[in-house]
C-alpha cells in the first residue's frame, strides 16, 4: 500500500474554459427528468428575474469538474485509477448560470488523508463567470479503496 | 407557481419525495449529457466483468435527480445555494430509487431566509444511494 503524498495537498492545475450552451443544458436537465420551465421556456425564462433561462444548479457537474482528469492522470500522484470511486460531493451554487456565460473553473487538491484501508483525495473546483464573479464552488472527494 | 412560506415551516418539515425508476436509457442519455462515458454505467457487458453484475448509474445523475427533488419543491432553482450529498451504494437500472429533504435548521442572516435540509436517497430495498446529504436553500 502506497500513500498519496500529502505534500500535494494545495496543488493548482491549468484552468479549464467552458460556455454554457442553452441546448447542452436542456440536454441535462432531460436527461434526469427535470422539465423546469426556469431552464426549458425561453419566454419563461425572460420574464423571470434572471432575464433568461438559467441552467439546472447541478449542471456543475459538467463544467467545475473538467480539471479532475489532470489530477486522475498527474504523473506525480501516480492515483491508482482502476480502484478509484467517486465518494461524496459537495457544489456551492454562488450566481446561477446562463446560456452564453463563459466559465473558468481553477482545480486544485484540498485534501489528501487516509481512513481506514482507503486513501481519500479532495479536488476543488473554483469556477466564475466572464465578469470575474465566482458562480460556483466543488469540493469531490475521490476514494481509492484499498489504498494507493 | 406557489411560493415556499417560511413562516408556516418548522424544523422536521418533509418537502414532498421524488420517486424515480432507472432505466439504462437514462444512463445513456446522461453519459451524453454529462459527457462521463465511463464503460460502468453504459455497458453491460463490462459491468458484469468487472463484477458489478451489469451497470451503475453515474452518482452524478443521482444527485442532480437530488437537486430536482429540491428545485421541484422551492421552484426558483437559484433558491438552491449548497448541495452535499455522499454516494453509499450504487443504483441501478430497474431500481426504484426515492429521493427525500427534511428541514433541519431555520434561520435568519443579513436579510436571507434560510433553510437546512438533510436530504438523502434509497431505492426499493432500503438500500441507501444518497446518504450525509445536505442542501442550503435561500427564501426571497
Amino acid at each position: 500500500m502506497m500513500l498519496i503524498d500529502h505534500k500535494f495537498i494545495g496543488k493548482e492545475y491549468e484552468p479549464d474554459e467552458y460556455e454554457i450552451g442553452r441546448e447542452k443544458m436542456k440536454e441535462y436537465a432531460n436527461a434526469v427528468g427535470d422539465m423546469n420551465p426556469y431552464y426549458h421556456d425561453k419566454a419563461f425564462g425572460k420574464e423571470s428575474k434572471y432575464k433568461d433561462n438559467i441552467a439546472p444548479p447541478c449542471f456543475a457537474s459538467v463544467y467545475n469538474l473538467l480539471g479532475c482528469g489532470k489530477m486522475f492522470l498527474d504523473p506525480e500522484l501516480k492515483i491508482n485509477f482502476a480502484m478509484l470511486v467517486h465518494g461524496e460531493q459537495e457544489f456551492e451554487f454562488v450566481k446561477p448560470v446562463k446560456p452564453g456565460d463563459l466559465i473558468t473553473t481553477t482545480g486544485r487538491i484540498a485534501d489528501i488523508y487516509e481512513k481506514g484501508k482507503n486513501d481519500f483525495i479532495v479536488f476543488e473546483g473554483r469556477s466564475t463567470n466572464q465578469n470575474g464573479e465566482l458562480v460556483a464552488v466543488g469540493r469531490a472527494t475521490f476514494v481509492i479503496r484499498g489504498g494507493n | 407557481m406557489g411560493e415556499i412560506d417560511f413562516g408556516s415551516i418548522d424544523v422536521g418539515y418533509e418537502i414532498p419525495k421524488l420517486e424515480v425508476t432507472l432505466d439504462q436509457m437514462m444512463q445513456w442519455m446522461y453519459a451524453g449529457a454529462s459527457l462521463d462515458f465511463n464503460p460502468i454505467h453504459v455497458d453491460k457487458e463490462f459491468g458484469e466483468k468487472v463484477g458489478l453484475g451489469g451497470t451503475i448509474a453515474h452518482g452524478l445523475s443521482n444527485m442532480a435527480r437530488m437537486g430536482k427533488c429540491i428545485t421541484d419543491w422551492v421552484e426558483d432553482p437559484g433558491a438552491l445555494k449548497k448541495l452535499k450529498v455522499r454516494f453509499s451504494s450504487p443504483a441501478r437500472p430497474g431500481d426504484t430509487v426515492t429521493f427525500w429533504g427534511k428541514v433541519k435548521e431555520k434561520k435568519e442572516e443579513e436579510g436571507g431566509k434560510i433553510l437546512v435540509l438533510e436530504v438523502g436517497a434509497f431505492n426499493q430495498e432500503g438500500a441507501q444511494i444518497l446518504t450525509n446529504g445536505e442542501a442550503v436553500v435561500e427564501i426571497e
